[in-house]
């Protein structure tokens, strides 16, 4: 029974002319317009470029000039730290609530462990650094292991971990916020290198390794795969469980370094002052494509989607808008983003 | 379903050897799949003795056998609950089980995980293809096995996704499938193009055995034959290729040898001259004709009537 | 999207009313002779919501102190973790209750609530005393200690018009407008604004709770209003993220900040400079107060409905004199 090759060739000719139902869905002949459309990043990168443009209009100069992009990005960062981590989460179908809390935390690590050693200048504040990626990584290791292994739903997990990493914080610091930042680390906070703000343009570096590791690595690919079908994963091979426990101990070291930033931009641990991070995070993440289903999701389209709340905000107040209605205005644009993303996912398919 | 948007059986047995050669280049490779001879004395690739595996209080195989070789097409059909799909999975490393043995050409085989099956070069075609959706028909071959770029940026993880989708498109267009491997996702294609990515990837990397659970279940008439054309191929060129199916004619178009399982056992066995659609449903049913020995029992270690 | 926020001078949803529900079955056998000696081995319980670091502290520190003087054993101020959740603090009231003060000190995290949680310990005669915050039900507490928000609000307001010179544009940032604490402090400021005809209040905001957003809006504002000369706050956590914004800006002592009290994050900023005055309250002496009118309840004496604790200014430049660091809210008792 061995193939016979013009009877292949009878069966290829049969496959030339295009099949009406079994067809397939790929869009290959639709224009490079409709192609434009349906790409996952189009929708948010309209939305701020129509934003920016709405706003430069309507304020001029006070919006559009060197120092309200520089105000922007500076007020992008911190949360854009955080939602890089969270990304990789979200892409896996899973979620993290904890991370704002786990920022405290490891602010308030990082000043004890500064404290203890002395002195303000760069190892210090570097010592600091490592301090707070490790509380970070340690949370975010706990959350990993208790969703992967426990088996435990994400958000339970990670509500908990916010509440009791909160909770430590208090008690590491005594119920008042810590303030005594060294001296190297204010500076990071407040000077400029070439104009930029480092804290920004340590995000911004932070973000596009992550992006690349994101996108272009097995341990991405990896990610990727685990969210879009857990099953198909483990059939091929990989090991989930280790790989969840890495993806959460990453969001927590992104929180760590979150909360290292924010020392040096605050000069406090500003205990309760972060108490809807994990949220304006992962709205960020969902405004630039990530899905909460999994295995879809781009830190480009992060980035992209933690600039919009900020210039929204940045927008309407110099607009003069009053404050209530921006947080009417950020919701309601959350919620169109998640609405259009998902007709053009059900579009595609 | 109108059209076949799957072809496969483009090529012959010799390029399917050729090409798992190529791939098996650098990488570890078990003992080769032996070479098309008398098919009677060939060594069984695969032998699994008194298999038991318990579900809580259920008992799914209760001293299953089952027995492949190389170059051969050895159906594996059973009623609902007969306990296939149990031993697929422990076969294919998904499943532990609780008693009995299992070797494969000659070395013991105990795999805990997927990946110590294909370590030992058994490829597996699930049900429900076991594709990651959103992406695509190359990240999908490659998945678990992706190619690194060289030097110190592939140390580091970085895949080489060129070289993955041109190996897709090759393999693709030497089985026939005609699944875009420029797409961003399998989910954009249809079903025939996603068994078509999953029996390739099988194909592909499988070194001694293939198991294929219930391939043609969805697929319409022509895509049908076209699997079974494949099927035949693969083991023409030395696989020893696994089918699990309801469908009577399928096993009867394209098996070697078919091996009954019936409440967690081995029943019978037929050569593909020993059977017949009546035989094979008694057999899975619990009918009096099964249990003819003279006719459906073969012994392992003799040959038998072609 | 809204959390309450802990430490923050009184984030709490609005001033409980409630009146502090103390056990009156010390008093039945307390109620004796007046004097120091007759409170020997009677209780005095205090529960508030921890809402300003070391607020509470002090005045447990001013009621301890007052307390010792007259001879009462003044319990430490109990509070519930989440500071602001009125259904932790009426588990916390409980297990105080259930030890049987003769008299109970009461900041309540909500007045309604509150009020509920201590009634049927009031009902049986316990004297409570609320502190800072109103309970709704009035009758509930014999006397109620507060310092004014308006009062404050007003001071912090003719503080900041000094300092800019009593001309040019100032703002105001609260948060949880909803709070009558905030509504206090802000009211105060308009009224002291609007006797000063070439000062111009630009804008009220009330941005949310988070320290990152407060920052954005305040470096929003700063932009739309170049020449801006002042910004009042109603806490210090609003003060702090002000301080980055203005840092941020390079408009630090070109901006005048006003902010309340006296934790050490305030006082930081208040030596940098960033923030240039606060509104200083007197919890130790409210604590002291209200341990005073416990006294003259138990003995029979008159009780003042109504008292409140006096408020000052404190400016960067006077942040370290020995008058103000003996007001410092994290000093031991």
């Amino acid at each position: 029974m061995s193939p016979n090759a013009t009877e292949g060739r009878a069966a290829t000719a049969g496959a030339a002319t295009p099949p009406p139902d079994d067809i397939a869905r790929d869009g290959r002949g639709r224009p490079a317009l409709a192609r434009v459309v349906a790409n996952p990043l189009f929708a948010v990168v309209t939305g701020l470029i129509a934003l920016v443009i709405a706003f430069s209009i309507v304020n001029g100069s006070a919006f559009a000039s060197v120092d309200n992009v520089r105000n922007i990005t500076l007020d992008a960062a911190i949360t854009l730290v955080l939602a890089v981590g969270i990304t990789y989460v979200i892409v896996t179908a899973g979620f993290d609530l904890s991370v704002g809390s786990v920022l405290v935390f490891s602010g308030v690590f990082a000043m004890k462990v500064m404290g203890w050693v002395g002195g303000s200048s760069w190892p210090t504040a570097l010592l600091g650094l490592l301090g707070a990626l490790a509380a970070g990584g340690a949370w975010g290791a706990l959350n990993g292991w208790l969703v992967a292994y426990a088996r435990l739903n994400p958000i339970i997990v990670t509500l908990g971990s916010l509440g009791a990493a909160l909770g430590l914080s208090l008690v590491v610091a005594g119920g008042a916020d810590l303030v005594d930042v060294p001296a190297s680390m204010i500076d990071l906070g407040n000077e400029r290198v070439l104009g930029v703000p480092p804290v920004a343009l340590i995000a911004l570096v932070f973000a596009a390794v992550a992006g690349v590791v994101l996108a272009k690595t097995v341990f991405g690919r990896h990610t990727y795969a685990i969210g879009s079908s857990k099953e198909a994963a483990e059939r091929a091979g990989i090991a989930v469980e280790r790989h969840l426990v890495r993806i959460y101990l990453f969001s927590g070291a992104c929180a760590g370094l979150a909360g290292w930033l924010a020392l040096a931009r605050f000069s406090t641990t500003s205990i309760s002052g972060h108490s809807l991070d994990a949220l304006n995070a992962a709205t960020a993440a969902l405004l630039g494509g990530a899905s909460l289903y999994g295995g879809v999701g781009t830190i480009v389209g992060t980035v992209l989607g933690a600039f919009i709340p900020v210039v929204l905000a940045n927008g309407l107040v110099i607009g003069g808008v009053q404050s209530y209605w921006q947080q009417v205005v950020t919701g309601v644009v959350l919620v169109l983003a998640v609405y259009l993303d998902s007709e053009r996912r059900k579009r595609n398919e | 379903m109108a059209g076949t948007v799957v072809s496969y059986g483009t090529e012959s047995s010799n390029q399917v050897r050729e090409r798992r050669a190529r791939r098996a280049g650098g990488r570890m490779t078990d003992t080769p799949p032996p070479t098309a001879t008398d098919a009677g004395q060939r060594p069984p690739a695969l032998v699994a003795r008194g298999i038991v595996k318990r579900y809580g209080h259920v008992e799914a195989l209760k001293g299953a056998d089952f027995e492949c070789r190389a170059g051969e097409v050895t159906a594996l059909i059973g009623d609902n609950g007969a306990g296939k799909s149990t031993l697929v999975k422990i076969l294919s490393g998904t499943a532990l089980p609780d008693a009995g043995t299992i070797t494969v050409n000659g070395a013991e085989y105990r795999p805990d995980s997927p990946a110590a099956s294909h370590t030992a070069g058994i490829e597996t075609v699930y049900q429900d293809l076991a594709l990651a959706p959103d992406l695509g028909p190359a990240a999908n071959l490659f998945l678990g096995r992706e190619r690194r770029r060289a030097g110190l940026l592939g140390r580091l993880g970085f895949m080489d996704d060129r070289a993955m989708r041109d190996d897709a498109t090759r393999t693709f267009a030497e089985l026939g499938v005609t699944a875009d491997t420029s797409r961003a996702s399998v989910r954009a294609l249809s079903g025939g193009q996603r068994q078509g990515v999953a029996v390739a990837r099988a194909v592909a990397w499988g070194r001694s055995i293939v198991l294929l659970d219930e391939p043609t279940a969805a697929l319409g008439v022509v895509q049908t034959q076209n699997v079974l054309r494949l099927v035949r191929t693969v083991a023409d060129s030395g696989i020893a290729v696994v089918l699990i199916s309801h469908s009577m004619p399928d096993v009867l178009a394209v098996a070697d040898r078919i091996e009954v399982l019936r409440l967690g056992r081995r029943v019978a066995r037929f050569t593909r001259a020993e059977a017949s659609v009546d035989r094979l449903v008694a057999a899975m049913t619990g009918g009096a004709e099964a249990a003819a020995p003279a006719a459906g029992l073969a012994d392992i270690n003799g040959g038998h009537p072609a | 999207m809204r959390k309450m926020g802990w430490s923050v001078p009184a984030f709490a949803v609005a001033c409980a009313v409630a009146a502090c529900g103390s056990s009156d079955s010390g008093g039945s056998g307390a109620k004796a002779a007046g004097g120091g000696s007759s409170f020997a081995g009677k209780k005095l319980s205090i529960v508030m919501p921890e809402s300003v670091p070391g607020y509470a502290k002090q005045i447990g520190c001013g009621a301890y102190e007052e307390g010792k003087q007259l001879g009462f054993d003044v319990g430490r101020p109990q509070a519930p973790s989440k500071s602001q959740d009125a259904a932790e603090q009426a588990q916390v009231l409980q297990s105080v209750l259930a030890r049987n003060p003769a008299g109970l000190i009461f900041s309540a995290a909500d007045p309604q609530a509150g009020g509920v949680a201590i009634k049927p310990a009031v009902s049986k005669g316990l004297p409570v005393v609320a502190v800072d915050v109103a309970l709704a039900d009035p009758s509930l507490a014999i006397s109620f200690v507060s310092s004014s928000h308006e009062q404050g609000g007003k001071l912090g307001g003719e503080l900041l018009a000094k300092q800019i010179g009593e001309r040019g544009q100032v703002l105001a940032i609260g948060v949880i407008p909803s709070n009558p604490i905030t509504q206090g402090r802000i009211k105060g400021f308009k009224e002291a604004m609007a006797e000063f005809p070439d000062i111009d209040v630009v804008a009220i905001k009330y941005p949310d709770l988070d320290i990152n957003k407060i920052a954005a809006e305040a470096s929003a504002l700063l932009n739309r209003y170049p020449n801006l000369k002042g910004i009042y706050t109603t806490n210090d956590t609003i003060a702090s993220s002000v301080a980055t914004a203005l840092r941020q800006s390079q408009k630090v002592g070109k901006v005048k900040v006003i902010t309340w009290d006296l934790q050490p994050a305030g006082i930081k900023l208040l030596q940098e400079g960033s923030v240039t005055g606060t509104v200083v309250q007197r919890p130790r002496e409210e604590g002291r107060i209200a341990v005073q009118q416990l006294a003259n309840k138990l003995s029979g004496k008159p009780v003042t409905k109504s008292v409140t604790a006096p408020l000052s200014t404190a400016t960067n430049d006077q942040i370290n004199d020995p008058a103000i660091k003996a007001l410092y809210y994290s000093n031991p008792c």
